[in-house]
């Protein structure tokens, strides 16, 4: 099992100390979540060479040591390819002499040009100048760029930050393109939950330069002891197969362990996996099935877990099969129906907030 | 009231110019005609004030109406050039015959050794460098003629290169050499360096001073500084 | 009206003292200004000081320490004439010696200026892109700054071509050797020989008014290029 095993203690600005101990999987994306000033940048910058940890620290990406006591192998020579947030394309280059840069550096690899340009289609951009580059056609580059030094590890530092909504979804697209197609595994930096719930498989949850909690996208989000479940964006993130269309109303059918999902149409072959983010503000409970109600979705729920807390509102979570709901209710509601661990109920989830971008990638 | 103040100010020099004799000197002479003038000026009061640089970069100077009363230069030919094309007040006079000197070796064959550099006074604009080339010219020192020779802008300099340790050897008039170690050339070995004065104005304050230079008291200093006494 | 041989001695000698000159103020100065570029605290600046001294100081000063220095009974000229055989006061190479400290500043602070203004970003770039240090210079920094190089050069060719000071104090005025063209200039003038002083200066003239022209001139106008 492959894994990048990290003890780093590295000093920052301002008296801020990165200080975390951890193991994560080489496989897939990893998604390093936290808010502002949480060290995140400072972690990757360890983890490539660009800043210096103390020196008992210790970087080691499966049986190669990047950084040991006494050690420290410098950006050039570690396996590795950065994203950075504002690209850093080389102005006296055009676009093809930047993703060449690494070629030439680097022994043949997995990855090939052709594969590069036809992946993040920079067919029409190879002799642009970089200046003439619009910000999402720049990152594209840059993520083409970092590719093509065939890296046993891809760092991104908030790609997305810089690009419109427009740009930033043409990214995440080839983003998850990306990894389905490379075997090589990502560490992505965000302080984007969206992003990291259409990208992630794994989670690195960063506080105060220290880590929080880590371990799948799925379980973390769904958990109620995490930060992540005290933000107000807190979501469960549930994995469905398409199974069917209805055309006449323009929603698409999902089957989730039995039950029946209904979103916006999604233009996806049946049988293919989706990942739905359902945000917890947008699930409500009740005790006895409703009707004739416009909520679509209702599925019945085992309470499996009340928030304990004196706030105005609580989370609970919830078993659908062998999945989970958050829902956030009013604390009076909670007591006035008497919601309790192990009871059987009714979530509602409005149709509204199943905002899918464009991704067909699980 | 403070324009009136102003321009006494601005005009005071040029009253009191009368009193000050300026000096054009030629370096060799230098440090002798300053230790005399600073007597004179104790003595009677008028200020004299010297210029130095070698003899022809004070002719040029003179030529292109640079202000001086007295020129000593260092050779005969030159004021006689300048008093040829100004004739105006006096002839020159000759003031001092200068010696040629070596300093920098036990004897003169040293002249003759091409592994040892040497100092010399600009030929084209000092007479002593001048001087010096005829010593050098001469039969018995060309196995020398390979060796490093080193110009320098004026007397002064050339003595400046040996002082220095820069060069072996230099060919310097008597008179700056203060070493002990110094071999005075046979003054056959060049043309004669009578060093004439000119004189350009005429005044009180530039009589004096040329009375007294012409002294016997002064004439005898000169002499002690190193110097011949005019035929 | 052909130049005579004095003239041509002196104009071939002050080319080839300002081009050896150039030469290794490239090669010295490159490394230092990179160095000076990236370093901040009391070290680089005390050099930065030393670096920009004779900007300041009169040549006479230079010549005076230097005079003393290449003096055949110091230790630089003692280790000099055993490495080389020949005496190092009053020679060519004591010249290049005077000229490349004199003309330092000019060559390294506008490096050190462009060298400044590339992002640092860009060349961590680079070095998660395989480049070593060398080659992210190579790679990175001097396509960036190639105008100025061709500033900094042409701007210590010509402060050497200029030189007088310091050639004046150290030189020894000595035809083929070291006299040169300033210095030959300067002895026309004092024996009035204005015929050939006035060719040796107008010659100058033009040479530096067509070399600066050609500089301005030049290719290298993309807006990215980091130029002084």
């Amino acid at each position: 099992m492959s894994s990048l095993q990290l003890d780093i203690q590295c000093q920052g600005e301002n008296d801020f100390t990165l200080d975390l101990k951890c193991q994560l999987p080489a496989a897939g994306i990893t998604a390093i979540y936290g808010p502002s000033g949480s060290g995140k940048s400072t972690l990757l910058d360890c983890i490539a060479g660009l800043r210096k940890p103390s020196d008992s620290s210790i970087i080691r990406l499966n049986h190669t040591s990047w950084q040991a006591p006494g050690r420290c192998v410098p950006p050039w020579r570690r396996g590795i390819g950065y994203v950075f947030q504002d690209a850093r394309l080389f102005p006296h280059l055009d676009t093809l002499g930047n993703l060449e840069y690494p070629l030439a550096r680097s022994r043949p690899g997995s990855v090939t040009l052709d594969q590069v340009v036809n992946w993040l289609e920079l067919h029409d951009l190879l002799t642009y100048k970089v200046s003439t580059l619009s910000a999402g056609q720049k990152q594209r580059v840059a993520i083409g760029r970092a590719l093509l030094r065939s890296p046993e590890l891809l760092l991104l530092d908030e790609p997305l930050a810089n690009l419109d909504h427009v740009a930033a979804s043409e990214c995440l697209r080839c983003l998850q393109h990306l990894s389905a197609n490379t075997r090589i595994p990502m560490l992505y930096v965000s302080h984007n939950i969206e992003e990291v719930c259409q990208l992630a498989d794994h989670l690195l949850l960063l506080e105060s330069g220290r880590a929080a909690e880590q371990g799948s996208l799925l379980d973390l989000c769904s958990r109620l002891d995490t930060r992540l479940s005290r933000e107000e964006q807190a979501a469960a993130i549930i994995t469905g197969t398409i199974s069917g269309q209805d055309e006449s109303f323009g929603l698409t059918e999902l089957d989730i362990d039995g039950h029946s999902l209904r979103v916006s149409q999604l233009r996806l072959p049946a049988g293919q996996s989706r990942r739905i983010r359902i945000p917890a503000r947008d699930v409500s409970i009740c005790r006895e099935r409703p009707r004739n109600s416009s909520i679509l979705n209702i599925f019945p729920v085992t309470i499996e877990e009340l928030e304990d807390t004196t706030a105005p509102r609580l989370l609970l979570r919830l078993s659908l099969g062998r999945q989970y709901l958050l829902a956030r209710i009013t604390r009076r509601s909670a007591v006035e129906l008497g919601l309790q661990k192990d009871d059987e109920v009714y979530a509602q989830i409005k149709s509204a907030a199943l905002l899918t971008g464009p991704t067909d990638a699980v | 009231m403070r324009t009136l103040a102003l321009l006494a100010i601005l005009l005071a020099p040029a009253l009191w110019a009368d009193d000050t004799v300026r000096v054009a000197v030629a370096t060799n002479f230098k440090p002798t005609l300053q230790h005399l003038s600073e007597q004179f000026q104790s003595d009677t009061g008028i200020a004299v004030t010297l210029s130095s640089a070698s003899t022809g970069v004070l002719a040029a100077q003179i030529i292109h109406g640079a202000p001086f009363d007295v020129f000593f230069a260092a050779d005969s030919k030159t004021p006689h050039q300048l008093y040829a094309a100004d004739n105006d007040g006096l002839a020159p006079f000759c003031y001092a015959v200068g010696r040629l000197a070596l300093v920098g070796a036990g004897d003169l064959s040293a002249l003759a050794d091409p592994s040892l550099s040497l100092a010399i006074a600009n030929p084209a604009t000092a007479p002593y460098g001048a001087a010096a080339i005829e010593v050098l010219d001469r039969a018995e020192f060309s196995p020398g003629n390979t060796r490093k020779l080193v110009r320098g802008n004026n007397a002064i300099q050339a003595y400046q290169f040996w002082y220095s340790g820069a060069v072996d050897l230099a060919l310097v008039p008597k008179s700056l050499a203060k070493d002990p170690d110094v071999i005075d050339i046979p003054r056959a070995w060049h043309a004669p360096l009578a060093q004439f004065a000119l004189i350009r104005q005429q005044d009180p304050a530039v009589d004096a001073y040329l009375k007294w230079i012409r002294s016997d008291t002064v004439r005898d200093q000169i002499t002690q500084a190193g110097y011949e006494s005019c035929p | 009206m052909p130049l005579n041989s004095a003239e041509l001695d002196a104009i071939y000698l002050t080319v080839a003292l300002a081009s050896v000159t150039t030469a290794l103020l490239v090669l010295l100065g490159t490394p230092l200004a990179w160095w000076l570029s990236r370093r901040q605290g009391n070290l680089s600046a005390a050099i930065e000081a030393l670096v920009a001294m004779p900007l300041i100081l009169p040549p006479t000063v230079l010549g005076f320490y230097l005079l003393l220095l290449f003096a055949p009974d110091t230790a630089v000229g003692r280790a000099w004439e055993s490495l080389t055989g020949s005496q190092l006061a009053f020679s060519f190479s004591a010249l290049v010696i005077g000229s490349v400290i004199y003309s330092l500043p000019f060559v390294v602070q506008p490096l050190q200026s462009a060298f400044q203004r590339i992002p640092q970003g860009l060349l961590q770039a680079a070095a998660t892109l395989g480049a070593s240090p060398l080659d992210r210079f190579r790679s990175v920094v001097l396509p960036l700054t190639r105008r100025t190089f061709l500033t900094a050069a042409s701007l210590g060719f010509a402060h050497t071509v200029g030189e007088f000071g310091v050639v004046l104090m150290i030189g020894g005025n000595i035809p083929g050797e070291t006299q040169v063209l300033s210095i030959a200039l300067y002895d026309f003038v004092e024996t009035l020989r204005f015929d050939e002083a006035h060719r040796l200066a107008g010659g100058l003239v033009i040479f530096s008014l067509t070399l600066l022209f050609f500089l301005y001139r030049s290719s290298g106008t993309a807006s990215w290029r980091i130029r002084t």
